[in-house]
Order: structure tokens, then sequence, then C-alpha cells
């Protein structure tokens, strides 16, 4: 009869039939359930054994120490330090072992943008050193003088005709230690005090102590959760804190400023922060330097030359130490020699300095090499902590110090320099170690030799100083406050800065600048509704900024707690110009 | 080819030639190519191809997948009037029906199927149900009335005039069609329960105060306002798409008086849907939603939600089509009775999109904006595909099986 | 194993409103500690993954007197009917009597987001993309949490792997017991203004049952009855007005 159609049919209809009442479709949905449930290309956290490990973070001046959970040796999540001055850990801290991953790092040093030994650099740099003419200098731009790493850098210009060791930080910053848990009002001339000022932890412990009175023509984060506002456009910082001055003498002729008067002498003692020049002018009114509750001076500061001082153009071979924030190049241009310069990155990242450099001399980031944390910022007294590598030092990457070192010819290496530092803290034999694991103190005299010290400090703890013997001080002169830009019917807007994303961190920052709105993405413009409907723009619109040097393309976004007549940009530095914004 | 084409074609009536027919389903089946790329991206890329998101976590599709299926339910409403009430006239129209029903069905299914995150796992529900869950009942009572539309209509494709030719099939579909008041019967209680689930979906979200509604025992008023509503609608959708069939293949596919019953038995149905809808939505207004610190204009307050959308639901889509198909002399012209049947089923469109879209559009959070959301081209491509499947096995089961059993009897 | 602990709990929040700065570090730890990818270019605050999540709300006022307040959002572990267990077709999501912890599965997930529209809060997340870390940063991960594929709806579980390594720890040093502050999920960790305060809402000694009985404490959307477990705490009116109130509604600073 042979193989019909109709067969053909019957055999496809029971065998769909018998398959039906077979395991064989339940197991294949199983199957197919189960590969859903290991989707291709999700990753497995490795395990490993869990362990507890201390270091101390470095990504600000902060200096808050760290607990670190990990996986073998890797840090899957990091926390703050019960007991440490600065108890918790910010943002950046609690996701900085996420750094090292982040793109645009330097992966090895680099000449002329391309890849280069590290004796090639050292002679090219030596070679552009020794051909320094009589009027050129070399110069170090320290991130944070004070450290270890600074006195390496000192005494190589030491030994160099024309050798500068200079810094962008603010002097006064650097020289007073803020007794916070005393002072009982806070003038800050646009200090971030709530939002990433000295360490977090020590400033929120102690907010409901404090009046905070914010003066600055930005609405931050710290303006918006303030207890007094006062607006006052950039450059006219010093002409309010006279104001106040004159108001704590009795002269109510300026409203805002008899208010703060007000404020300050109902919230005794209190203390002036910010802008050097007005902060100086204010706390110098109000007794502030050098007694409880204001500012107080520590031992192991170290001065540097302020980089704006250094004459412009005089600047032959720089050197560059890139710290958490990145200078606008404009500055740090002006002060080269216009030919034959050499600048040097000493960097772990590809952007910024290095974008404008001869050499880069790739270092590592936070946790992959041993570091040291100097005296955190606003530290009464003055401080020391080590921050021991969690993570293995990638090949070709050399910390800025010991490259220095290398210039100099000196063969040590930079945990050397730092156990020289540990051996003289131990020798001076004053204050107390506080260890991180146990949250105890212990006076420096009873821990028995400096090897003891420096393996304890590798442990994760933190030294600190004797307070100073009272004594009356003086503040720091500082440069005047660069003036505002002058609005031009042509550019009717004062662009000014807003709370911008950090340049390097960890993705998961995401969170905050793209997957929530709980902070302004880097193209954000902020208007008031009124400035923004009278330049012609809808809430959320794309738009144009223009100054008289540059333009961007920025997302405008209203806000009626703007001033009105400024668009507040969130993009790191913006121009101290005049400009105007406009719709495309 | 045009041979085995005319043969497929059942006698006494007259189709389009073979070149027409395929000049007529060409941009269909492009349009079905295009919808399945669209959604082939949705399945490969993930779900970000749509302008989804967590706040509009259902769109474009969950929308029109209510519509349809509310749409479709002339299905089971037109069988259970024709097998269980007897109503005879409606043999006219219940293959047809049955085929707009089971593609109504089968492309919400399919596009549901596009919809979830994780479509390898769509038998979860049936293994795991959740039995307090108004989902559970629809998927189940969905898989079960699809089974039973693929049952309806296997008789349909069996009288053929080339496949009766086969007597098992003959016998096949002649026991199958013993058993249709059973399964017309079934139909109705599936269809029954799963319409006022799609309602119960939104009347139970207790914590969206725009939808949620107090009501009886475990089902909110919505369960049972949706069942009208579908039921009222389900007619006046066969009631126009016969029309437009119709007018498209330019005969005569039922006799004068089916239309107009078709139109009275939905203005009948609004009747009762109105004013019990009309009585929820007071009830609603004055007690549960400010019970749960809602004002109701708030949700009202709104642009383009303003409260000329309640009105239009109510009036102008319930109560206006409901007058013109409750008057004789209106249904029996056919521009009125088309009309209204349009209004009907734009009505029923409007309050799926009012549950689905102004839902998730209001805030619930206080410090949360309203919401807006457009689809994207892939979530309109794969409706679309939808559209073009729909028309594709229509156009098949127009040209080949007897849709309108009166049609070789109406002068052409 | 589950550990032989023997006392139930029920598990809440009190959030300070008035220290919270909105800084985010409970948006990050979170991330960090429950393995959330960080966001493809494409992402939005409408499709991001934000367990933990800030608002900014404002006293409404026009410059210079507009002054800002943050409300961390996160699942607010409904204890009454809750929505999303209820309406979930697959049982995905599980109330834990023991500790009142609302737990989703990923595993069993379909996808459907019936419970993102039934979530007042706004606390449940779906994973448009599949999930990307940059190279080498899956070593970063948490063993304790498995990442998610797309597809699939994610929220916060009170850091339900903490407490299962909490008990476990318990466990084996023979307790029946968790002592107070030996199970805290990251977010409270993290807080730098200690503003978040987490523990057994059942415990009359504890500190959180204390703030929540506090007559500044109150429940965002109280009247729709899901009895959440995260307590907010604020001194400004305008705060709780803003906060608590849904037929006032405040313009955000922007959404």
């Amino acid at each position: 009869m042979g193989f019909t159609r109709r067969d053909l049919l019957k055999f496809t209809g029971g065998s769909a039939a018998g398959l039906a009442l077979s395991p064989v479709p339940w197991g294949l949905l199983h199957d197919t359930s189960l590969l859903s449930e290991n989707w291709p290309g999700i990753p497995h956290p490795p395990r490993g054994e869990i362990r507890k490990r201390y270091t101390t973070c470095t990504l600000c001046p902060a200096g808050c120490g760290v607990r670190a959970r990990c996986v073998g040796d890797q840090p899957v999540s990091l926390a703050g330090v019960a007991g440490h001055p600065s108890g918790a850990l910010c943002t950046a801290g609690l996701a900085g072992h996420h750094l090292a991953f982040c793109r645009d790092r330097a992966t090895e040093s680099l000449a002329a943008g391309k890849p280069a030994a590290m004796e090639r650099a050292l002679s090219g740099i030596s070679a552009a050193i020794a051909a320094c003419g009589s009027r050129e200098s070399v110069a170090i731009l320290d991130s944070r003088p004070g450290r270890a790493a600074s006195e390496v850098y000192r005494r190589f210009l030491a030994g160099l005709p024309n050798g500068i060791h200079c810094t962008s930080l603010d002097m006064q910053d650097a020289s007073f230690g803020i007794d916070l848990e005393n002072t009982r009002a806070i003038v800050s001339f646009g200090a971030p005090v709530l939002d990433g000022w000295l360490s977090p932890g020590r400033v929120l412990a102690n907010r409901s102590h404090f009046q905070l009175i914010q003066v600055e023509a930005a609405y931050s984060r710290t303006a918006s959760l303030s207890d007094l506002r006062v607006p006052v456009l950039s450059g006219t910082e010093s002409a309010f804190a006279e104001a106040v001055v004159r108001a704590l003498d009795g002269d109510t002729s300026d409203s805002q400023a008899a208010e703060v008067a007000g404020m300050l002498r109902s919230n005794k003692p209190a203390i002036a922060v910010g802008v050097a020049p007005a902060a100086g002018r204010l706390n110098s009114a109000l007794g502030a330097f050098g007694r409880p509750g204001g500012l107080l001076p520590r031992r192991g500061f170290q001065a540097a030359t302020d980089i704006a001082n250094v004459p412009d153009h005089s600047i032959r071979v720089l050197l560059i130490e890139e710290g958490s924030t990145s200078l606008p190049w404009d500055l740090l241009d002006r002060k080269l020699a216009p030919q034959n310069h050499t600048v040097v990155a000493l960097t772990p990242w590809l952007d910024g300095c290095a974008r404008h450099a001869d050499y880069v001399i790739a270092a590592p980031v936070y946790l992959e090499s041993l570091d040291e944390a100097p005296t955190p910022a606003g530290s009464p007294v003055a401080a020391f902590s080590l921050s021991p590598a969690l993570l293995a030092t990638p090949p070709k990457l050399t910390p800025p110090a010991e490259f220095i070192m290398r210039l100099a010819r000196d063969s040590a290496t930079y945990p050397d320099i730092l156990k020289q530092r540990v051996a003289a803290i131990r020798k001076d034999g004053r204050g107390t170690v506080f260890t991180y694991a146990d949250a105890k103190s212990t006076p420096i005299r009873d821990i028995a030799s400096a090897e003891d010290l420096w393996k304890t400090m590798l442990a994760g703890a933190l030294w600190l100083d004797e307070p100073l013997p009272d004594r009356p001080v003086h503040a720091m002169a500082s440069a005047k406050e660069a003036e505002a830009p002058t609005p031009t019917p042509e550019f009717p807007l004062l662009l000014i800065a807003a709370d911008s994303p950090p340049l390097h961190a960890s993705p998961l920052m995401s969170k905050l600048y793209s997957e929530s709105g709980l902070r302004r993405p880097a193209n954000a413009a902020i208007v008031n509704p009124k400035t923004g409907h009278d330049h012609g723009l809808s809430d959320g619109c794309r738009a144009l900024v223009q100054s008289a040097t540059a333009e961007f393309k920025v997302q405008a976004i209203f806000d009626p707690a703007v001033m009105p007549g400024v668009i507040e940009l969130a993009m790191a530095g913006p121009p101290n110009a005049a400009g105007t914004i406009r719709r495309i | 080819m045009p041979e085995i084409d005319r043969q497929l074609i059942a006698r006494g009536v007259k189709r389009a030639s073979p070149r027409q027919f395929l000049l007529w389903i060409v941009p269909w089946c492009a349009l079905l190519a295009f919808g399945l790329y669209g959604a082939g991206l949705c399945l490969v890329k993930g779900l970000n191809q749509t302008n989804m998101d967590n706040r509009f976590a259902f769109g474009l599709w969950i929308f029109l997948d209510l519509t349809i299926i509310a749409l479709g339910a002339g299905a089971f409403f037109t069988g259970f009037l024709l097998y269980i009430l007897k109503k005879r006239e409606l043999k006219a129209v219940i293959n047809s029906a049955v085929v707009i029903g089971f593609i109504c069905y089968s492309g919400a299914v399919a596009a549901l199927l596009v919809d979830v995150g994780q479509p390898l796992r769509f038998w979860f529900t049936f293994w795991h149900p959740n039995v307090h869950s108004m989902l559970t009942e629809v998927t189940f009572c969905i898989a079960c009335y699809l089974t039973v539309l693929l049952i309806e209509y296997v008789p349909i494709v069996l009288k053929n005039r080339k496949l009766r030719q086969i007597p098992s099939f003959l016998v096949f579909e002649f026991e199958l069609h013993k058993l249709m008041p059973v399964l017309a019967g079934v139909g109705t209680f599936l269809s029954f329960f799963h319409q006022g689930s799609l309602g119960g979906l939104y009347g139970v979200l207790r914590g969206r105060p725009f939808a949620f509604r107090e009501g009886f025992a475990i089902w909110p008023s919505t369960f049972f306002l949706f069942i009208l509503s579908a039921a009222a609608a389900g007619p006046a959708f066969i009631l126009l798409t016969t029309w437009l069939v119709s007018k498209i293949s330019g005969k005569a596919l039922v006799r004068t008086e089916v239309l107009p019953l078709l139109g009275r038995i939905s203005g009948v149905l609004l009747v009762p849907y109105i004013l019990l809808k009309a009585i929820d939505t007071l009830i609603w207004i004055n007690n549960t939603a400010p019970a749960r610190g809602f004002p109701a204009h708030q949700f009202y307050s709104s642009k383009p939600f303003g409260a000329w959308i309640l009105f239009a639901e109510i009036a102008v889509f319930g109560l206006l089509p409901a007058l013109i198909l409750l008057r004789r002399r209106l249904r029996e012209s056919t521009g009125w009775l088309v009309s209204a049947a349009g209004l009907v089923c734009l009505g029923v469109a409007l309050n799926r999109f009012v549950f689905t879209i102004q839902t998730l559009a209001l805030p619930t959070l206080p410090f949360d904006p309203f919401l807006s959301y457009l689809p994207s081209w892939q979530e309109t491509a794969t409706f679309l595909a939808v559209v073009a499947y729909g028309v594709l096995v229509y156009s098949f089961s127009f040209r080949y099986l007897t849709l309108f059993p009166q049609e070789k009897d109406l002068p052409c | 194993m589950a550990a032989p602990i023997t006392k139930p709990a029920r598990y809440g929040m009190a959030i300070d409103l008035d220290r919270c700065t909105g800084c985010g570090a409970c948006m990050i730890a979170c991330a960090v500690e429950n393995n959330v990818p960080p966001a493809r270019p494409e992402a939005t605050p409408r499709t991001g993954i934000t367990w933990m999540r800030v608002y900014q709300i404002s006293n409404g006022a026009p410059f210079p007197d507009s002054r800002a307040a943050f409300i961390p959002v996160l699942c607010q572990q409904c204890g009454n009917e809750t929505p999303c267990a209820a309406v979930c077709p697959q049982e995905a999501v599980e109330v834990d009597p023991a500790t009142g912890i609302v737990d989703q599965m990923p595993q069993r997930c379909l996808g459907c987001r019936y419970c993102m529209a039934a979530c007042p809060y706004h606390a449940r997340y779906f994973n448009w993309w599949d999930p990307q870390w940059p190279t080498g940063m899956e070593k970063t991960l948490n063993p304790d949490v498995a990442p998610r594929m797309r597809g699939v709806v994610e929220k916060c579980n009170f850091c339900h792997g903490r407490l299962h390594a909490a008990r476990a720890r318990a466990a084996a040093e023979g307790r029946s017991e968790l002592r107070p502050g030996e199970y805290v999920p990251a977010c409270v960790e993290a807080c730098p203004a200690g503003a978040i305060v987490f523990g057994d809402l059942d415990d009359p000694a504890s500190e959180v049952a204390r703030l929540a009985r506090d007559g500044h404490s109150f429940r965002i959307l109280e009247r729709l009855g899901t009895e959440p477990k995260i307590y907010y705490r604020t001194a400004r009116p305008w705060v709780r007005q803003a906060a608590a109130e849904p037929a006032r509604r405040q313009e955000s600073a922007h959404a």
C-alpha cells in the first residue's frame, strides 16, 4: 500500500498526542526555566573566606577610617569605623573600591602620548630640568602639602636652583583645625558644609549643635538645608563680611548683615569658613582664632606657595600631582613658560591634566598601594594614618613621591619614607593611637617601638597629636577673591557653579546622577523659572549656554529656589563669566 | 494555483480573484513582518526597547490587550445568546464572531508573551498559582478560553468545501458541533470570569486610589462593570466588523434584521452598565477615594486628563449610543447604527485606557509629579503585527470558510 | 540552614528627615551590598534601579526662602494585605511571618510588573536591561546576594542576606536570639547622619519602637491602610505636610 499522506498525518498526530502525555514537555519546560534562571552573561560573585581589613580613605582630605569586608583579598564593601573622629563614609568612600575599575585609567607611563619606559621619562624630565634658564623655575604642584610625600618634593626642589613647591589648596584651610564640637554657629562663605566639607560623619554628628548661615549665590545642597540662606554674588563675599562686622558693632543699615549678626550674637562661639578673605575677616572680628569653638592651630603645618601667586609664564617644568579635583587648565597654562615647557602629570587618570601633559607617570589609585592619610581637614590636632593597600598594585604604576625620588636619584621606596615618618612620630612620643579594629586608644608611649607602631598602623590605626598649648594666633593673609564678572547686554546672566558630579567615581554613582533626580547631571543648567521664561526656555528643554569664551550644550532645569539672573552650571569648573542661554 | 483556490472557496459565493486577493494580502504581510521585527527586538534586546518604565509599568500593550479582549467578548456573548438563549438570528454571525474572538484572544496572548520580562517562565503561573491574585485567574481563564475558541474554530475550518470531503473530518466536525452548547456554556462561564478579573485587576489595587473600588466580597465593582461593558461592546464590535467586511468585500453578508438586532442587544446591555457605572463613580468620588486621602478632583487636575474624560466615557460614549441603539428608527438606519456601535467600542476602549494608562499617570506619593508616556515604535509595531495577523487570519477565513451562512442566499 | 532563632520580630525603621541631608550614601551602600548594576547610558530616573531612593521636596517658597528636605524611600514592608504579595500571579513575593520582611524572588518572577502597578510607594524596580558591570568590577560583587537577570522585578528586602548571616553566626554560637544591632541593613550602617534607626518594632525596649510611637513620627500614605513599617520623623510642619498628605502635592524640585 505504501506510506500515504494519511498515514503521515496519523503518525504526526499520534506522536504529538503521545509526546504530550510523556514527561518530555515537562522536562523541556523545566529546562527552559533553568535557562531563564541561569541567564547567560550574569556574573557569579566569587566566593572565598570573608575577612575584615582596615585602611584609611585617601579620596579627599577628610581621611576617614575604613573597614573593608573582603572576600579573600578582594574588598566587596566598605564601611566607616566606629569611634573614629569621622565615623562614617560618604558616597565616594562607600564605593571607593570600584575606583580601580573606572574608565580612563592610565595603565602605563606615557611620553608624548605613547607608552614609555620609566628611564625614558626620567631622562627626558631631568634634561628639561637641567635646561632651565635663570628666570625659569621647576615647580611641583602638591595636592596636599604637609605629607611625607610633600617632604620628598621639598627636598628635591631645594636641591634645584629654582624649585617652587606650590599647591592650590588654601593655606588658611590647611593651617587651622576647627573645634566643630564646640562651635555654635557657622557662617559659610560658599563652603559645602553639609555636603562634602571636612568629614561628613563628624559634621553631621554635630549638626544639631550649630546654626548654619550659608552665604553664597548658588542654591547649593548646603544652602537648601541651612538655617539662614544669604544669597550674595561671588566676588562680593568680602564686602558682605565687612557689612556683618559693621552690624556686629551696631550698624543695621544692611538688613541681611544685621540678621546674620543677630544670629551670631545669640549663638556663640561662632566661626566663619569658606572663601578665604571673607572668612578670615569675619573670623578676626569674631576672635575665632585660637579659642575653643573656633579655629585651632596645630602642629605639622607646612606652607607651600599658592599657585595663583607664582609669576605668570615662569615655570619651565611643571610636575602636577593630581589630587581628587582637577584644576582648570587655563589657570595652570598661564604659569607656564611660553615655549619649551614640560608638563609632567603624576596621575592615575588619562583625562584631567594628563590631556595636556608631555609625560604621564601612571600612578596607583586608592587601595592599590600603600599611601598616607595626613592630618584630616579640620582636625583640631595633627594626625596621621596609613592607607594600606587592599588590592594588588597593577604593574607599571609608580606613586608620585617615588617618581620624584627617582628623579632625585634616591633609591628608597615610598613605604620607606612612610616608615621614617612613623618612626619620627614614635620618637616624638606625643599623642595617642586609635586602633580601628577594637576602637581603643593607646598612649603612644605604651607602644614599645617604631616597628610595633608601624605594624599597628598597617593594621589600621590613627595617631592623634596632643593639642598645641595656648598661644595667640593670627590669620594668614589670603589672596583677594576673584571678582565677579559684570553682565553685559549680550551676556546678561552670571554663570555660577552648582554641585557637580565627581570626575572619577564608582560607576554606581549613576544611582545619584542618572537613575534618580537626587543630583544634577553634569549637563544641567539650573535657572529661576522667570529667568528661563525671559530667555524663551521651557523646563527640561535642550539649551545652549554661551559666554565670551566658551559655549556648552545643556539641559535647562527650572528651579524657583535659584537666584534670578544667574545660570547654575553643574559641570566641573564653569567659567567665571557673564553669559546667556537660549533654547536649541 | 487558481484551480485549488476555486475549489477551496465555498459554493454559491463569489470571492475576489486570486490576484486581487494577493494584492490585499501582501501589504498586511509586510506589516506583519515589520511588526514581528519590532516584537523580535523586544524579545532579543529586552523591554528597554519600549518606552515603559518603572512608573509606567504597563503601557500600550496592556491597554490594547484589555480593549481587544473586551471587544472579542462578542465571541462568547454571541455564543451564549445563540446556544443558551436560543436567539437563532445570530447564527448569521456566530462563525465570524468566533473567528474574531479567536483572533483577539490569540493576538492578546501573543502580545502578552512579548510584554512579560521572562517569557520562558510563562508557565510559572500555572505551576505556582497565587489564589489571591486576579492575574492568576485571568491567566487560567484566558488560557482555557483560548482553547475553547480554538475548539470552536476547528469545526468552521473543517466545514471548508475541500476539507469536508474527508469523511473523518466531517464526522469529527459533526460530533464537535453537538458539543457546541456545552462549549458555549463553558466559554461563557470562563469569559464572564476573566472579563471580570481584568476589571478586578485594577479594582483591587489599594495602592492606586484612582482605580481602587470596593465591591462585593473579594470582587470590586470594576469586576462586574467590566463584564457588563464587555457584554455590551461585544455585539457592537460584531456589528462593526460585519458591516466593515461587507463594505470591503462589496457583498451583503447578513439579512437586514441581523445588525439592528445586535445593536439592540448592545443598547439593552448598555443601560444597566451606564446606571451601575454612574452609581459606582458617585460612590468612588464621595467615599472610596476621599477615605484614602485622595479627593477625587485631584485625579482630574492634570492635563490632559480633565473631568471631560469622565463625562466622555459615561455620557458621550455610553449614554448617547445607548439612546441611539434603543430607538428602532435609528437602528434601522445603517449610518446611525454603525456610528453608535463605533461609539460603544470607543467607549470600552476609553474605559480600558482610563484604567490602564490614567491610573499609572497619576501620582500616589505626595511628592511625585504627574507622568506622561508615549509608546515607542517597537511597541506600536508589535501591536500592528497583531492587527496584521488578525486581518490575515480573517481574510483567509472569509475567503475559504463560511463565516456568514446567509451570504449565499442574499443577492450580490 | 535556618538558625534556631525562636523569637519572631517585626523589623522596621524610623528615619529622621531632619537629619537627612540627601547625600545618597544609603543609595550607594544599598547598591554595593545588593549587587545592583550601574546604569546603562540610556537609563533615566524612571528606568534606573534604586532600591533605596532619596527624593527631594521643597517648602514651596520661592527664592530666597526656599528650603529643601530629603525623603529616603525604600520598600515600606507593608504589613496589612501587602499589595504586591496579593497580586503576584506566581507567588514570587513572600511575606515572612517571623520577621515581617516582604521578600522578592527574582528567580520566580515572570516580569509581568503587576506588583509595580500595585505598589503605591514605587519601591519596586524592573530590570529593563541585562545587568552590566565594567570589566573587572564583577570581582567586587557581594557573594551573599545573587545578581538578577533582565526582565524581573527587584526591591529592597532589608538586606536579607545580612539577616541570614547574623542568624548563622548566632546559631554557631548557640544563641536563639539576635543581639540588638547585630543585624542592620546596609543603608542604616552607611548613613553618615545616623538618620535611619532599624530594629524590631515589636520589642518595646528598642529604639525604633520608641521612635515609632513618638508624636513626630508618621508614615507615608497611611490612609491607604497598607500598614508600612517605615516611620518618618520630622519636627518641621511643612515637611510633614509635604510628605504625609496626599491631598497637598508639592512641586518637587525636579522629578
